[in-house]
């Protein structure tokens, strides 16, 4: 475990911010992308206390800004929601993410039509996620 | 965990009597031109009053339907308040009645608010039958409804679960006369359909069977109408229901590549849907197979009987398959030879095709996704009808 980072810590997302602005796939992907996001984390079921609200500033292919915030920190284009289950089984490719939001696993939420003409970045979003070691704070 | 959706199928020589039974007050067919000319409105309506139904008709729907009819339909639709509304037609009207149905529930909506992610609640004032009346689309078993923004030359996939039809009424005397260019254009649909629904990255045990099903009857019996038009309707009655088989299973896996790039193209140069994903198809499989992830075209060969030693001999055996019934079937095997524009008209629209392409989402669903470059590079080939090298 000493070589993974926790998911849903400030370590984790900033890994993340790395490896977006490392990834020319995403950068190419997400060119034309202008929006930000809420990853919401829920505790119930997992080991957190509480539930983690991961922030992702995204432009143009670029990760600006990226940490742990306060729920009422920001007011981000999208929020995407669900437990650390569900999470983990689409950045261990057990799950298409896709799907995860069909089914209803991982909750969605934001301008719809501007998410559905933009499924290649958020491909390549989830691919980098992919590349981080992460422990996962399993109940 | 995933899910695998069917409206109730009625198939067969006089399915369309299925309609007598129906129970309810008002229903509104959502259809075009072409089907009141041909009496297949007036058809149904004798059904409908048979089950002692009234009905109003929307017969407006143009190829490829554009959001402003959608709109349009929707707010009859309103205004007749049915309790059963009919698509009857190509996958145009189905589509359309489908996007009308999400309106006519949800008012406040607009067409591109539409997604797979949210509930839409339907089903509180009307309910779905879906009659098609070519055979290719599948869009009688699918929840998902193609549109078009004629203002940005951008096709809408609008779509969510709740969106499945209730009833697909499959009768085989409806695309008894359809012209035959037609029914090569909706066949290729039908076979990009299978193809991708068997090879796109949601394939499932539940839709493998429908897919290869499908597959088998298109390379059988299209060939067969094409040759023998009317006179053979045990050809006919396959190809539609082979149409509902790979809506069935694409509908309940995904599309994939060649769809992205088939919008992208049928939306500025206005080829017909099932010509443009058919032209794609086999360069979809080419490039497809050449990337990491190991793919199940081979699967689809050995089922066929086509040499598949490796999966790269029943990738390869698949696309030129693909490609010879094509030629059998007088669809086109490049762009240039499907287009009425210019090498120099191409080009200019290159960049907006790549564009359109990237932003369908459709372009994940396959084992491979093309970088920017390299799709731009399947358009060219495509234009060419070159075979995919790379």
């Amino acid at each position: 475990m000493s070589d993974t980072i926790a998911f849903g810590t400030e370590a984790w997302i900033k890994q993340l911010q790395v490896e977006l602005n490392n990834s020319e796939a995403y950068a190419e992907a997400a060119r034309n992308w202008e929006g930000d996001i809420y990853f919401i984390i829920k505790a119930a079921g997992s080991a957190l206390s509480e539930d983690v609200y991961m922030y992702l500033d995204l432009w143009h292919g670029e990760c600006r800004q990226a940490g742990i915030a306060n729920p009422a920190d920001f007011s981000p284009e999208f929020t995407i929601a669900g437990k650390v289950k569900s999470f983990k089984d689409v950045i261990d490719k057990k799950t298409d993410p896709m799907k995860a939001m069909i089914t209803g696993k991982l909750k969605l939420k934001g301008n719809m039509a501007k998410m559905m003409r933009n499924v290649k970045a958020a491909n390549q979003l989830v691919l980098c996620c992919t590349c981080i070691p992460t422990n996962f704070p399993l109940e | 965990m995933w899910y695998f959706r069917s409206p109730q199928m009625v198939f067969g020589e006089a399915a369309l009597e299925h309609l007598d039974t129906l129970a309810g007050k008002r229903a509104f067919i959502v259809t075009d031109r072409t089907m009141v000319d041909l009496g297949f409105v007036n058809i149904i309506a004798d059904h409908l009053q048979q089950a002692g139904l009234r009905h109003a008709v929307f017969s407006r729907v143009e190829p490829e339907p554009s959001l402003q009819t959608v709109y349009a339909g929707a707010t009859e639709l309103a205004a007749y308040a049915p309790d059963w509304i009919i698509g009857l037609g190509g996958g145009s009207a189905i589509d359309a009645a489908k996007a009308m149905w999400v309106l006519y529930e949800n008012p406040d909506l607009s067409l591109e608010e539409i997604n797979p992610f949210e509930p839409l609640n339907l089903r509180r004032k009307a309910r779905l039958i879906a009659i098609p009346t070519t055979s290719g689309t599948g869009s009688e078993a699918t929840w998902g409804a193609v549109l078009t923004d004629t203002g940005e030359q951008r096709k809408i996939a609008a779509g969510g679960p709740e969106m499945l039809p209730d009833i697909a009424i499959v009768d085989p005397s409806l695309p008894a006369k359809m012209p035959l260019r037609l029914t090569a254009d909706t066949g290729m649909d039908v076979l990009t359909h299978a193809v991708e629904g068997y090879t796109a990255t949601f394939h499932n045990d539940f839709t493998d069977g429908l897919c290869l099903k499908a597959i088998d009857l298109v390379f059988e019996y299209l060939p067969r109408v094409i040759k023998n038009g009317t006179a053979d309707m045990e050809a006919r009655e396959k190809m539609h229901n082979a149409a509902t088989l790979a809506g069935l299973g694409f509908g309940n896996s995904m599309a994939a590549l060649a769809h992205s790039l088939g919008h992208s193209l049928g939306a500025i140069f206005h080829v017909p849907h099932g010509r443009a994903v058919g032209l794609f198809l086999p360069c979809t499989i080419e490039f497809i197979r050449r990337g990491e992830t190991p793919t199940r075209f081979y699967q689809i060969s050995r089922f066929l009987g086509l040499p598949a030693a490796t999966p790269a001999e029943g990738a390869e055996s698949l696309a030129q398959a693909v490609k010879e019934l094509s030629v059998a079937v007088g669809q086109p095997t490049s762009i240039k030879n499907a287009l009425n524009a210019s090498q120099t008209d191409f080009e200019a629209a290159l960049d907006t095709l790549v564009d359109r392409a990237e932003a369908d989402s459709l372009i994940t669903m396959g084992a491979r996704i093309p970088t920017t470059a390299e799709t731009y590079r399947l358009f060219r080939y495509a234009y060419e009808g070159k075979a995919i090298d790379f």
